[in-house]
Parts: C-alpha cells; sequence; structure tokens
C-alpha cells in the first residue's frame, strides 16, 4: 500500500508542482486511513522540494539567483527572521545550514555550560 | 566562596578553547510520541545507538532505523515533546562518565546521581556499548574471588574473571548471597600492603534492574553498615524508571566496570537481575513493532545478554592485567531452568548457582542446590589450602543423598551407611551460614576440615552451628598463627595440621562441658 501511494504523490505533481485536479481526484477516491498516508506522503515531497531561506532583513533579488545556481529544481521561500540578529539560515528538507550570530552566541553558552 | 575575579579567569580560559564548526544540521520533526518511543521524519544522516536532542531539554537514543522514519526511545520523562517539535542530532554515541568519584555513590544508568549529593567528578567518557576484548587479549582464570560463603567458595568456586550465574525463585536469597560476597571484598581494602593476586582489591558494581525503591534503600543501607560502601557503586534503574533506563542499566554498569579495568583493577558486578532486564528489552521491541519470537521477546535477546556477559574478562598482563567478574541473577518461575530466558543465560554463564525452595523452607541457607550447581572453572579459582579440604566435600553430600532417599522407608541399615547419612548430616549443617556473616578463607578451611575429618561425628546436629561458631572465637584467642597460615593459601603444613588437631582437641574438651 506505501508503495502505491507514494507511486499516486509522483502523479500528483505537474512540472514540479502540486496539481490541485489530480489531488482532489486521487484523494476522492481513497479511504480515510490511505486518505491520512497520501497526505502524510505528500507533504514529504512537498517539503524536499522547497528550500526556505530566514534572513534578519528584506532579501535582495542577488540572492535568489545564485541560491537557484546552488540548489536547482528547488522552489525558494524566503522568510524574515530578526532573531538571528545577523546572517543566514537554509533550510533544505532535513538540512539546516546556518550562519548566524543567534548560532555563535547560543554555541559558546552551551560550550560554557558544559565546563565542569 | 569563589570570587568573581576567580570566576572570570575561569570563563576566559573556558572561551580561549572555543571554535565553532560550520557543520550542515541534519534535523527530524516528531511524528508520534506514545509509550516512551518517539517516531520522527527527517534525520537522514543519523546512525544507530546515536543520542538526539529534543526542544525540551530532552534526550533520545535512537533504536529503529526504518525506510521513511527513526524511532527514538526516551531517556526522560518525555511528557512536553509533541508532534512537529525538531529534534537534533548529537553525532555522539551514548556514554556515561566514569570517574574513581563514583566509589560510594547511588547513579541512575546516565550517570546523574540519585544519593542527592553533587554529580561526580568528571572523569572518562566510557560508550555503553562495546564490543568485548579479544581471545587475544584474555588469560584463563586462575584466582580466586571470595565469596565468604562455605558452600560456593568450597564446591562452586568463583574465579576472578568467570561470570557465574545465580538462579532461583524469588525470595530464596540471591540477593543475599551477592551482598554477602560484596561486603565480604571488605578484606582487600584493608590491607595497605601491597597485595597477592588473590588478595589484590575488587571494586564491587551492583546494577539494580527493576527493582522496588525500598529494597535498594535497604540494601544501601546494609552497605553502609557493613562499610562496603565505600568500593561499591550502585546503579539503579528502579521500577517506576522508563523501559528504557532498566534496558541501559546493565551497560551502563559494565562500562563503569570499564573504566576500572583500563586501571589494571580487579572488579565484581552484579545485575539484579537480568530477567527484569528482558522484559524491559521486551516491551521496548513490542513497542518499536519488532517482530516477536518465542514469549513475544525480540529475536535478538540471546544477543542481548550474550554480549553483555561477554564484557566480563580476564585480561593477560599485557592487555592491563585486571578483571571483571560478572554475577547476574535470574528469578525462575516455579523453580522452572528450562524456561527461555533462564536456558538462555545458563549456556552463556561459566556456571550456575542454583537456589531451591524446597532447601529453604526446611531451613538450609544459603539454599544452593549442590547437585545442580557448577562452576565450570572449579579448581583453578581455588587456593591449594582450600582444594585439600574442599575435595571430598561434593562427593560426601552427593553420596548422602543418594542414601538419604533409602533411608525414610525405615528400613534396618548397616553402620557404615548410618555412619556416613549422620556424616551428610552434620556437612549440611556446617554449610548453612547467617546473612551478612561471610567467613574469612582460614575459618572456613576450619569448618570443613572438621567436618569432614569426623571431629564432628560425636556433636549433635542441632549444636553443630554453635560448635562452630565457638570453636571460631576459641581458635582466634588461642591460636591465631594457624588462621595466618591458613590464610597464606598454601596447602597446609603438616605442623599446622597437628597444631589445628591439638586445638581442635582442646576446644572440644572444654564444649562437651
Amino acid at each position: 500500500m506505501k508503495r502505491v501511494v507514494k507511486k499516486l504523490v509522483q502523479a500528483s505533481f505537474l512540472q514540479g508542482k502540486i496539481d490541485k485536479d489530480r489531488v482532489l481526484r486521487i484523494g476522492n477516491s481513497l479511504n480515510r486511513g490511505q486518505l491520512k498516508q497520501y497526505l502524510f506522503e505528500l507533504k514529504k515531497k512537498e517539503k524536499e522540494q522547497i528550500l526556505y531561506v530566514d534572513i534578519p532583513f528584506n532579501h535582495h533579488e542577488l540572492y535568489q539567483k545564485e541560491l537557484e545556481k546552488i540548489f536547482p529544481g528547488k522552489r525558494i521561500i524566503f522568510r524574515r527572521d530578526q532573531n538571528l540578529l545577523l546572517g543566514i539560515r537554509i533550510v533544505d528538507n532535513d538540512n539546516i545550514y546556518e550562519i548566524s550570530m543567534n548560532k555563535v552566541l547560543t554555541d559558546l553558552v552551551d560550550y560554557i555550560k558544559e565546563y565542569d | 566562596m569563589i570570587e568573581s575575579e576567580e570566576i572570570i579567569k575561569q570563563l576566559e580560559k573556558r572561551l580561549a578553547t572555543f571554535s565553532q564548526d560550520q557543520k550542515v544540521q541534519n534535523v527530524g520533526f516528531v511524528q508520534k510520541n506514545s509509550d516512551g518511543v518517539v517516531v520522527a521524519t527527517g534525520l537522514s544522516k543519523v546512525v544507530m545507538g546515536e543520542i538526539v536532542y529534543f526542544k525540551q531539554q530532552e534526550t533520545g537514543l535512537v533504536f529503529n532505523l526504518d525506510e521513511d522514519s527513526v524511532s527514538i526511545i526516551l531517556l526522560g520523562n518525555g511528557g512536553k515533546i509533541k508532534e512537529g517539535d525538531k529534534i537534533t542530532r548529537s553525532e555522539k554515541l551514548l556514554t556515561i562518565n566514569a570517574s574513581e568519584d563514583m566509589l560510594g555513590r547511588v547513579i541512575n544508568p546516565l550517570g546523574l546521581p540519585l544519593d542527592g549529593k553533587p554529580k561526580p567528578k568528571k572523569g572518562k567518557d566510557m560508550p555503553l556499548e562495546k564490543i568485548a576484548p579479544g581471545v587475544v587479549a584474555r588469560e584463563p582464570v586462575d584466582t580466586p574471588l571470595k565469596t565468604g560463603i562455605k558452600a560456593v567458595d568450597s564446591m562452586i568456586p568463583i574465579g576472578r574473571g568467570q561470570r557465574e550465574l545465580i538462579i532461583g525463585d524469588r525470595a530464596l536469597g540471591k540477593t543475599a548471597l551477592v551482598i554477602d560476597t560484596i561486603i565480604n571484598q571488605r578484606i582487600s581494602f584493608s590491607s595497605k600492603k601491597p597485595a597477592k593476586k588473590d588478595k589484590k582489591r575488587v571494586i564491587c558494581i551492583y546494577v539494580a534492574i527493576g527493582q522496588k525503591q525500598s529494597s535498594v534503600a535497604r540494601l544501601i543501607g546494609k552497605l553502609q553498615e557493613e562499610q562496603a560502601m565505600t568500593y561499591t557503586i550502585i546503579v539503579s534503574a528502579n521500577s517506576s524508571d522508563s523501559a528504557a533506563l532498566q534496558f541501559l542499566a546493565p551497560f551502563a554498569g559494565i562500562a563503569i566496570a570499564e573504566y576500572f579495568l583500563e586501571k589494571g583493577e580487579d572488579v565484581l558486578i552484579v545485575y539484579d537481575d537480568l530477567t527484569k532486564h528482558a522484559w524491559a528489552y521486551r516491551q521496548l521491541s513490542l513497542v518499536l513493532k519488532r517482530p516477536a519470537g518465542r514469549e513475544a521477546y525480540p529475536g535478538d535477546i540471546f544477543y542481548l545478554h550474550s554480549r553483555l556477559l561477554e564484557r566480563a574478562v580476564k585480561l593477560n598482563k599485557k592487555a592491563g592485567g585486571g578483571s571483571i567478574t560478572a554475577l547476574p541473577i535470574i528469578e525462575t518461575q516455579a523453580g522452572d531452568i528450562s524456561a527461555y530466558i533462564p536456558t538462555n543465560v545458563i549456556s552463556i554463564t561459566d556456571g550456575q548457582i542454583y537456589l531451591q525452595s524446597d532447601l529453604f523452607n526446611i531451613g538450609v541457607r544459603p539454599a544452593i542446590n549442590v547437585g545442580l550447581s557448577v562452576s565450570r572453572v572449579g579448581g583453578a579459582a581455588q587456593t591449594p589450602a582450600v582444594k585439600s579440604v574442599a575435595g571430598k566435600l561434593r562427593l560426601e553430600l552427593a553420596q548422602y543423598r543418594e542414601l538419604a532417599a533409602f533411608a525414610q522407608f525405615g528400613s534396618e541399615l548397616d553402620p557404615a551407611t548410618l555412619s556416613q547419612l549422620e556424616r551428610g548430616k552434620r556437612i549440611t549443617e556446617i554449610l548453612k551460614q547467617q546473612q551478612y556473616e561471610p567467613l574469612s578463607e582460614a575459618l572456613q578451611i576450619l569448618s570443613i576440615w572438621a567436618v569432614t575429618n569426623g571431629y564432628l561425628d560425636d556433636i549433635p546436629v542441632s549444636e553443630i552451628q554453635q560448635f562452630e561458631k565457638e570453636f571460631h572465637e576459641y581458635i582466634t584467642t588461642h591460636n591465631k598463627n594457624v588462621l595466618e597460615e591458613l590464610s597464606q593459601g598454601s596447602r597446609p603444613a603438616e605442623q599446622t595440621l597437628k597444631q589445628m588437631q591439638k586445638t581442635m582437641t582442646d576446644f572440644k574438651k572444654g564444649f562437651s562441658k
């Protein structure tokens, strides 16, 4: 059943984006349990195709182009997060690339806490 | 009171060593949290047995790597972990920080103190899971570990580096046996002179798995009373702790033991008990939906105990010369030693001490069934002194058991048979011992020598215990050099034997009156 659901998820995408009609058509033909699994896999697949970029200020088009070169085939979503203070955080599915003032300070605090 | 300047100096010293690796963080997200297990998505780079951190200062241990998810067993409460929470990798396997400061302490399997005192000083991080030393690093077991219990030291001797299983039903004295063994190691700490091999100090580790907290508290109280806590570490995962902690407890214990082993020390580790350890592992495996086998245990239940017990070792001099002796305890139901877990552990260990309820009920305590108990190391773990007197003991007891079956028919018996029966009764009586009264090797030798050479044949069975006690006091005050000679470990010389005979004769005159 898992394999079938994964195939259905693959079929739900059109040119790299979720196709609403296809999702509705597939969703209507599944039972409750299967639908739950289908939605879970769909969200997972979508997450794999999105790149979240957190920066503490408004983004510039230049970043978009550079990131598209490094992460081809991904849809880039910029988010403003002033907690970073300075720097950037890129979330690529379950990998996080972060160079920020916030992380340096947090790591510093953790490092001192370990000291006995 | 540390001055502020001192604090600033320490901070500056710490900060000077700070460096940051710009590593990619591989994270996961909680999908499900139930029964002490978290199922997470993501964590595509995590390894088996790795520690992971949750947002709420909780830690977990990766236990299952599935195609689309990772199963993590929680090492804490986990009540505040909710769906969607972020999980980060530590890139470290589970370790416990071991140090000399742990002696006399009560800790949990994660190394946190349970005795209300500050955390033990930092030592070395020891991995909980480790491959046992290979064949080349080992040497044969040839040094006795003295339990102080006559029946064990004479007929089922335990050597340093051996695994001896203690098996029996509930409340038959399994824990009492190990407590006496731990208390008896006090002698090895009392001498300040460099000790011979068999008198080298033995550090004790008691691992309580799934026990009642009251039982553990009582045990600690007793060890403190007998001044045995100074060289003992208690690792406790009580029945109210999670299955994960109960599963990890023996591994934490052996990791601490290996810390001392690396320093060339001799260590005694007690697992009380592995039945509850198997139950905890079964619970985890069932929650993780691993296939259930016989009695619902997972397929690798044998491997669980074999890899734990294989870490008990006697290292050769080149590898450090230390040893770890393991005394695992298994609780049977209705005396059934042919059940799954007992047979597993019997086949792993180097012998077993079988406690029987019938013997316990008729007053034979420790209730050791000598016929079913065995030590596969045997005489190699006995000093020549003990070997010289204990050699006939097992045989005489076996003959007595055979004859006792006939005697109950009430038929007339010849004098030789009668005397053998009487001798057997006296041997059984002399092997009885009070709890918390381990005997030194010299006194054990005297007792066994007395009974096997017929000196107790004319003493009524009901007075044997009293006779033995008074004889020990007598020889300690009147002929202490005999005890010193016997405690050397060598076969008693003719002169010593004559002194023992004379002392016995003199004492018996006074005892009869």
